[in-house]
């Protein structure tokens, strides 16, 4: 059931639709309710999104691949007891997951062109392009499947014997992947224009967030 | 216009959602604008099945486009082949306005319109709201403005044939992605300070870890993209390290 | 300033050129070479679409581009200069035109007489035996379709 899911949200990132189900964010939240703590997930989820808010994936470069790996980071958080070090541990699990998520999309982008090229060949035979282009989608969900099943399956062997032994605790933790999201969000400044250019809206915006989350 | 007409017209667009369904680095997308315009070249060339294959083998060749904008070449092109155009200017057309419907949806979708939401987004978690809030919040815009961007796309493509270029003039998409650009900034800026509000919490590690992520910060502004990758990896392994240590 | 970016790309002004390559080298005008280009207003109409709004954009042939390489390389704007085939770069290179710049190879697709070197980077014998003829023009060619991506210099892409 959650490697479906995984094949689902790997689909949606490039072959299907583009809705954004497969984004950190969502991913998290489903699959966390999935596994029984929505919270959790939206933990997981939105901290894996500051990370991968930065990337553009322009033209075909390598991407990481977020949808298959929130899904591995939600559900084992969740599994293995949501306590901070099983958190920190199925998060950083996500993040590298997703880095090999980029790697197989880049594989599968080279078995559709052997798809396409062997069914539909040179004879541009309609019928045939169609099962080409339907075999690469049915193909890029197994993938999907797979990747979430391998990532479950290393998440739920090495996370609960890390976990045991986390020395921090959750706000610790949260210090910890922060500093790191600072980097990704310092790139996404720069792609919105960066400093000079917008910095008087991200200051009125700094000066809004402060204020906001001090009244609230 | 007859019935056979619209509906495969309509089904050419519904095809459009599925434009990536076979990205390859042979022809990209080709494969895929193939595919989505099928309905409509089946409909053109029914009886004619040389002159069908003769079209596939013409638009399989390579294509990339934004997927959301990609309705914009889709529907030039079933306007183009449906007056009979020469298919060579057809695949001159198809060649030129390639790189900027990738260039005009990487700059207003990719680099703006999504990271603009899903900072939104982010924030109304910060702040507190339910989960399913927080996502229902984010697909919700998002996805008012894709799916719009979708059909407008393929109207105006369906409407200007190979002189769309003067409605997307009109529709000013760079002056629009500035707009969005500096929404981002202002967002983010927002964002940033409720997460600094929140880390009072840290009490006396407070100082030392905004001092961290100021750098971290700088150090992401100053080399771009280039740093992403490797300080995810190197988070994730001092994560993953530490851990180790708390074993040892 | 100087000529910040001279890159081998078939889909010319795109994302990766734009977007990838452009927020980190904020140039100030592109231009593409390429002689068909250059006499064809409706195709320059649909590539100029794509350029972001702070830079501008010319198409210019070989020979005038080779003229004005001297002037553009000490201009206060930066400018990317694209081409979609190796010829025309081979072509500006001449006669140590560029020498000490490096070429970025950015995308070079399938086709029937063409190599996969990269994913993103198919080259023909013809092609192969140009960009080396680059490189003897003073040159340093490389492949890397974005800045965040592996960088493979063209000995280790020939291999």
């Amino acid at each position: 059931m959650v490697s479906v899911l995984g094949g689902v949200l790997a689909l949606d990132a490039t072959a299907v639709g583009q809705f954004m189900v497969s984004r950190p964010l969502v991913a998290g939240v489903i699959a966390g309710s999935l596994a029984g703590d929505a919270a959790t997930g939206l933990l997981v989820g939105s901290t894996l999104e500051l990370y991968h808010l930065a990337g553009v994936p322009a033209g075909g470069g390598r991407f990481p691949d977020t949808g298959p790996a929130t899904v591995v980071a939600a559900t084992v958080a969740v599994w293995t007891g949501a306590t901070p070090g099983a958190i920190a541990i199925a998060w950083s699990l996500g993040l590298l997951w997703s880095q090999v998520g980029g790697w197989t999309v880049n594989l599968q982008r080279r078995l559709n062109g052997l798809i396409l090229g062997r069914v539909a060949g040179e004879a541009g035979s309609p019928a045939a392009l169609e099962v080409a282009h339907a075999l690469a989608i049915l193909s890029d969900f197994a993938r999907g499947v797979l990747l979430t099943a391998v990532g479950l399956l290393i998440g739920i062997t090495v996370v609960p014997g890390l976990a045991s032994s986390w020395p921090l605790d959750l706000a610790w933790t949260a210090v910890l992947i922060l500093a790191g999201a600072s980097v990704s969000l310092g790139i996404l400044y720069k792609g919105f224009g960066g400093w000079p250019e917008q910095r008087a809206l991200f200051v009125a915006g700094l000066v809004a967030g402060l204020v906001g989350a001090y009244l609230l | 216009m007859s019935l056979l007409v619209t509906s495969a017209r309509l089904r050419t667009f519904l095809r459009t959602f599925l434009i990536q369904g076979s990205w390859n680095y042979r022809s990209l997308i080709g494969g895929g604008l193939a595919y989505t315009l099928l309905p409509m070249l089946r409909a053109k060339f029914r009886g004619e099945p040389e002159q069908l294959h003769s079209a596939v083998r013409r638009h399989v060749q390579a294509f990339n486009a934004h997927p959301y904008l990609s309705g914009i070449a889709t529907g030039a092109v079933v306007r183009l082949e449906e007056e009979g155009a020469d298919p060579e200017m057809i695949g001159r057309f198809k060649d030129a306005i390639r790189g900027s419907l990738g260039s005009l949806g990487d700059g207003l979708i990719w680099a703006g319109f999504r990271p603009l939401v899903l900072l939104l987004a982010l924030m109304v978690g910060w702040l507190g709201a339910p989960p399913y809030v927080v996502i229902g919040l984010f697909l919700i815009l998002y996805n008012i403005g894709h799916l719009w961007l979708r059909v407008w796309s393929f109207l105006i493509g369906l409407q200007g044939g190979h002189r769309v270029v003067e409605r997307l003039r009109e529709a000013d998409l760079p002056g629009l992605t500035r707009k969005t650009l500096a929404a981002g900034s202002l967002a983010l800026g927002a964002l940033v300070g409720v997460v600094v509000m929140d880390g009072r919490s840290l009490g006396a590690g407070f100082w030392p870890w905004l001092l961290v992520s100021a750098v971290g910060f700088a150090l992401g502004h100053r080399v771009g993209y280039a740093a992403w990758r490797p300080t995810a990896v190197l988070t994730a392994l001092a994560v993953l390290a530490l851990s180790i240590l708390g074993l040892a | 300033m100087t000529v910040v970016l001279f890159r081998i790309d078939e889909r010319l002004i795109h994302g990766q050129v734009v977007i990838g390559w452009g927020t980190q080298l904020r140039p100030g005008r592109y231009i593409v070479v390429d002689d068909d280009l250059a006499g064809s207003e409706w195709e320059q109409e649909l590539y100029r679409l794509g350029l972001p709004e702070d830079a501008e954009g010319e198409f210019l042939s070989v020979t005038e581009c080779r003229e004005r390489l001297p002037a553009l390389r000490d201009d206060d704007v930066s400018t990317v200069i694209l081409t979609r085939r190796v010829e025309p770069m081979l072509g500006l290179a001449r006669d140590r035109r560029m020498e000490g710049e490096t070429v970025n190879l950015g995308g070079l697709h399938h086709s029937t007489d063409r190599v996969e070197r990269l994913p993103y980077l198919h080259l023909n014998t013809g092609e192969a035996s140009q960009l080396r003829e680059i490189v003897s023009e003073g040159v340093t060619v490389t492949a890397q379709d974005l800045p965040g991506s592996r960088r493979v210099d063209l000995e280790t892409l020939l291999l």
